[in-house]
């Protein structure tokens, strides 16, 4: 591989009108670099999308695994009334890697939707960020929101950070956000071990329990490829 | 089934464990007692095979062979569980798929078949029963969010599940009232059989009226400094570890 | 308005430090004279210097003293409290069935109107001014060791002023069978109020006990209630505490409850808001030692001008606890509600697992509801997370009960009944649980 660094930006955009449905969903594993960061994609994004007419449905999913430093915030205009909007994404950051993803949802139509689950996973001495945006327009009436950001930590050199903002603009708004940290340590391996599963079925059967929200959202072949990516990234990160 | 003799244990250089002597046997209970502090968690985390600990000296032979040369997994394999003081949280794995997990590698590993779905739930209900814990509970997170009293009924659920020969149960009655310690202690009483052994570390006499123990043991400064039946228990309860202390130092 | 706000207040205090004198020289009890501990002359003397706070200060930032304590108030005599009759104590009571019963009036004990059931191998009680005679161990080594004089107000004045109020101690190893109910009357049919009762309760190691506080209030006039309960649990004790205020339109009440965890030690607390004028609840845990769980429910369902402050305090000061708050409101008519969390985590404290949430839903467009959060974190392997939501009935639900057939208001009382119900749950006594679901219930048929 080699040592210097290659640049990925891509621009996706997308419109729903009336009653239309958008599903775009990614996996995305280029490579990250050696173990000291030499190297390595930068992957820099634009990716937005708009529900232009009534009762229309954007969703992004992702699996983030590759890339030396990732830039991406998949957002969702929700112009059209009853519109939603969605984003499910797992980000796995190892070695020296950079995530900083996340997403934006502007409520502007009436009873639009929106729900944000982030997960992120660092491990060795990454950096994983979620950075998003919830904005609810004056005019946007019943707008609802739920957003769920957990990190999970592997080891202490790692960093998560979550920088949600909230601009409420309308008061029949109902908006939720809720996070969490947790740390996956030494003692979780230990339990598992102790009821008889060795270290790497543990890793596996941990993260992949983390994100099984994400994961189920990606169509089923997908979905398999994305659980044997999670467990190849964080290889060598326990224990 | 297991002897412990002479075992000295450190940890960061720190010798916990000074000489520790013990021999259980199939179908025995043992309750291990002592001040905080006195080794009774490194103990258990020594059998278990804790990699943090250093065995310095001694040797654990349980069934006939040297169990300080098994990895923790095939201890657990081999049939010992430890009950943990502080049973850790695993978010986004349910206790089901965990156990289902831990149940099927324990029978790969004595050359059975794995179970199916239907099987591992017919189990499962069995058992639930057993411990009266809710379904509910065991579809959620791994301990994740549970209270203290749920989190210890878990472990015992466990203990259900995987018929372990030596359970090691390590306070688990620690922190329960008295309506869940009788659950926790009826459990185990009914998985109590002649082929398997239990060794319960606790600080509360109380859960020796529900758990009668054969013997009662004081480890103290990383030794067993004595032992005796149940009534050693009620002393202790009554006039606490101060004689025992000068008894030692005498 | 400010100068009139610090006359009112100057006021106030003016008269409370008249009152303790008159206290000292014994008039307010039977008479003869009486000789105040250092512990209560270092409280007045806290007293003195502390301010009674305004909005201003961050802790009363939502809670408006002002109309309180511009009041003319008495303050309560013994002689006055033993006027209520077994008759007019009847309405204030639950229907507890085999209970221990203590009844204090104005914060003075009434002997005649309690009623104890459980053995005393079970449960001692003693009048908390006579208490340390003794249990000069537990007293000297836990009143006022907890709930902080040195910088609340209000608690200053409780423990300089009050005498009267329950000392409980459950022995060790004992399970307390029977439940202990103190209600906790103030009684202003004659005039406006100030009532002062002081308790504290010490389970023994593996004891288990329950208490529940009821406070009501009688007549027509102002009432003010100050009251401070301790709760200390020692190794592997089990408390469950309940404080229920179903008070008058005239009624205030600022309370503080503090809490004192001891290892392997479980503590639940829940805390009802029915109605009132003003009530501020302060709950304040402190966990110093390993292994310890902690609940803290709440339920607020409010109308009229009633205003509740909830501000609680869960301190984690040691590894392997935790703790979960649950609080929940119902607002309706110009009530408003305020909820104040924080969860500390000191370094010492890894593995802490905290989690609070509040939940409200605002019914009137005049109701209003503050919600503060805060967690404060110093360790780094721990688990805690707070989530707070502020909203209205859903809609859609609401829709959906409607197109079945079930009329707007039942659906509406259908919905909120199921929304309390997250709380009322985890009530574990039936007598309180059904008093509670009936005034809610009935405030949902009439009011929605
Ligand atoms: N990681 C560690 N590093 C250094 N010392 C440790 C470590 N873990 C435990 N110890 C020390 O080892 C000693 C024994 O601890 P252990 O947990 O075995 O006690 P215990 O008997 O189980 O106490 P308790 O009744 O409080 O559970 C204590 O002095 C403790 O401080
Ligand atoms: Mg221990």
């Amino acid at each position: 591989m080699r040592d210097e660094h290659q640049l990925h930006a891509a621009v996706v955009e997308l419109v729903a009108h009336t009653k239309a449905e958008i599903k775009y969903s990614t996996v995305q594993n280029w490579y990250p670099g050696d173990k000291e960061g030499k190297g390595g994609i930068y992957n820099f994004v634009t990716k937005r999308g708009i529900c232009m007419g009534d009762s229309a449905k954007i969703s992004w999913t992702q699996v983030e695994t590759g890339s030396a430093i990732t830039w991406k915030y998949p957002s969702v205009i929700l112009k059209g009334d009853n519109s939603i909007g969605e984003f499910y994404s797992v980000a796995v950051t190892n070695n020296r890697q950079q995530a900083d993803t996340g997403t934006k949802m502007i409520h502007i139509g009436k009873n639009t939707k929106s729900r944000i689950v982030s997960k992120g996973i660092s491990a060795g001495k990454s950096q994983n960020s979620y950075r998003g945006l919830v904005e609810v327009h004056r005019r946007a009436e019943n707008a609802r929101n739920f957003s769920q950001c957990d990190s999970l930590l592997m080891g202490d050199k790692c960093g998560a950070h979550t920088f949600p903002y909230l601009e409420i603009k309308n008061s029949t708004a109902q908006v939720e956000h809720e996070a969490t940290t947790s740390k996956i340590g030494e003692d979780q391996i230990f339990y598992c071990n102790q009821r008889g599963i060795d270290t790497e079925a543990a890793v596996a059967l941990i993260v992949n329990g983390y994100a099984k929200e994400v994961l189920k959202q990606l169509p089923m072949e997908f979905a398999v490829e994305a659980q044997k990516l999670l467990a190849i990234s964080l290889e060598g990160s326990v224990g | 089934m297991l002897s412990i003799r002479n075992l000295h244990a450190a940890i960061d250089g720190k010798e916990i464990l000074k000489g520790l002597n013990l021999e259980v046997k199939a179908g025995e209970i043992h309750a291990i007692m002592g001040p905080n502090g006195s080794g009774k968690s490194t103990l258990a985390s020594v059998l278990a095979g804790r990699e943090e600990y250093e065995v310095t000296d001694g040797e654990v032979i349980y069934n006939g062979t040297d169990l300080l040369e098994l990895s923790p997994e095939d201890r657990a394999r081999e049939g010992i569980f430890l009950a943990f003081q502080y049973p850790v949280e695993i978010p986004g794995v349910s206790t089901t798929n965990f156990l289902k997990t831990a149940v099927n590698e324990v029978r790969k590993y004595r050359g059975q078949e794995p179970l199916d779905a239907v099987q591992f739930l017919t189990r499962m209900k069995e058992k639930m029963k057993l411990v009266n814990i809710d379904q509910a509970l065991l579809s959620r997170s791994l301990n994740e969010g549970f209270s203290g009293g749920e989190k210890k009924r878990n472990e015992i659920f466990q203990l259900a599940m995987l018929e372990p020969k030596l359970a090691i149960l390590d306070e688990t009655d620690s922190g329960l009232d008295i309506d869940a310690l009788r659950i926790v202690a009826e459990g185990v009483n009914k998985l109590r059989t002649r082929d398997n052994a239990v060794v319960l570390v606790t600080h509360y006499q109380r859960l020796l009226d529900y758990i009668v123990p054969d013997f009662v043991h004081v480890l103290y400064k990383g030794r067993i400094v004595k032992s005796g039946t149940k009534e050693l228990a009620l002393q202790l309860e009554e006039k606490g570890y101060d004689w025992i202390k000068e008894e030692v130092s005498a | 308005m400010t100068t009139t706000s610090t006359m009112d207040k100057a006021d106030f205090k003016s008269k409370l430090l008249t009152h303790f004198d008159t206290f000292q020289r014994g008039a307010a009890q039977d008479n003869s004279p009486r000789t105040l501990s250092a512990l209560q002359q270092d409280a007045f003397q806290h007293f003195r210097t502390l301010d009674l706070p305004t909005t201003r200060h961050e802790e009363w930032k939502y809670t408006n003293l002002r109309n309180l304590l511009q009041n003319d108030f008495s303050f309560a005599t013994a002689r006055e409290a033993s006027a209520l009759s077994a008759a007019e104590l009847a309405p204030h009571l639950m229907e507890h069935g085999d209970a221990n019963v203590l009844v204090f009036v104005n914060g003075f004990y009434r002997r005649d109107l309690s009623n104890l059931v459980s053995p005393v191998e079970e449960l001692h009680v003693e009048n908390i001014g006579q208490a340390r005679e003794k249990y000069t161990e537990a007293i000297d080594k836990y009143f006022a060791r907890v709930a902080d004089y040195q910088k609340d107000v209000f608690t200053a004045m409780n423990t300089a002023i009050s005498d009267n109020g329950a000392f409980i101690f459950v022995p060790a190893n004992k399970v307390l069978q029977k439940p202990v109910y103190l209600y906790f009357i103030t009684d202003a049919t004659r005039g406006n109020v100030v009532s002062q009762p002081r308790n504290l309760y010490v389970l023994g190691r593996n004891s288990q006990a329950t208490f529940v506080e009821s406070f009501r209030t009688a007549g027509e006039y102002i009432g003010f209630t100050n009251v401070v309960t301790e709760v200390v649990t020692q190794e592997n004790a089990v408390a469950e505490y309940y404080k229920i205020q179903n008070e008058t339109a005239n009624a205030h009440h600022i309370g503080t409850t503090q809490a004192l965890q001891g290892r392997d030690s479980k503590f639940s607390s829940t805390t009802i808001s029915l109605s009132g004028s003003l009530i501020r609840n302060n709950l304040n845990i402190v966990i110093d030692a390993e292994n310890c769980e902690s609940n803290l429910y709440g339920l607020y369902v409010l109308n009229g001008k009633t205003h509740v402050d909830n501000h609680t305090l869960v301190d984690h000061a040691r590894p392997h606890s935790y703790s979960n708050e649950l609080y929940k409101g119902i607002l309706d008519g110009k009530s408003t509600g305020v909820f104040n969390g924080k969860i500390m985590v000191r370094p010492d404290a890894q593995k802490t697992n905290a989690f609070q949430t509040n939940r409200n839903i605002v019914l009137s467009p005049e109701a209003a509801m503050n919600t503060k959060p805060q967690l404060e974190i110093f360790a780094d392997d721990v688990k805690c997370s707070h989530g707070a939501t502020t909203g209205q009935l859903d809609e859609e639900m609401l829709f959906y009960l409607r197109s079945r057939g079930i009329g707007q208001k039942a659906a509406k009382a259908l919905l909120m009944q199921a929304f309390a119900g997250d709380v009322l749950n985890h009530i574990r006594l039936e007598p309180v649980r059904n008093y509670v679901e009936n005034v809610i219930q009935n405030r949902f048929h009439t009011n929605a």
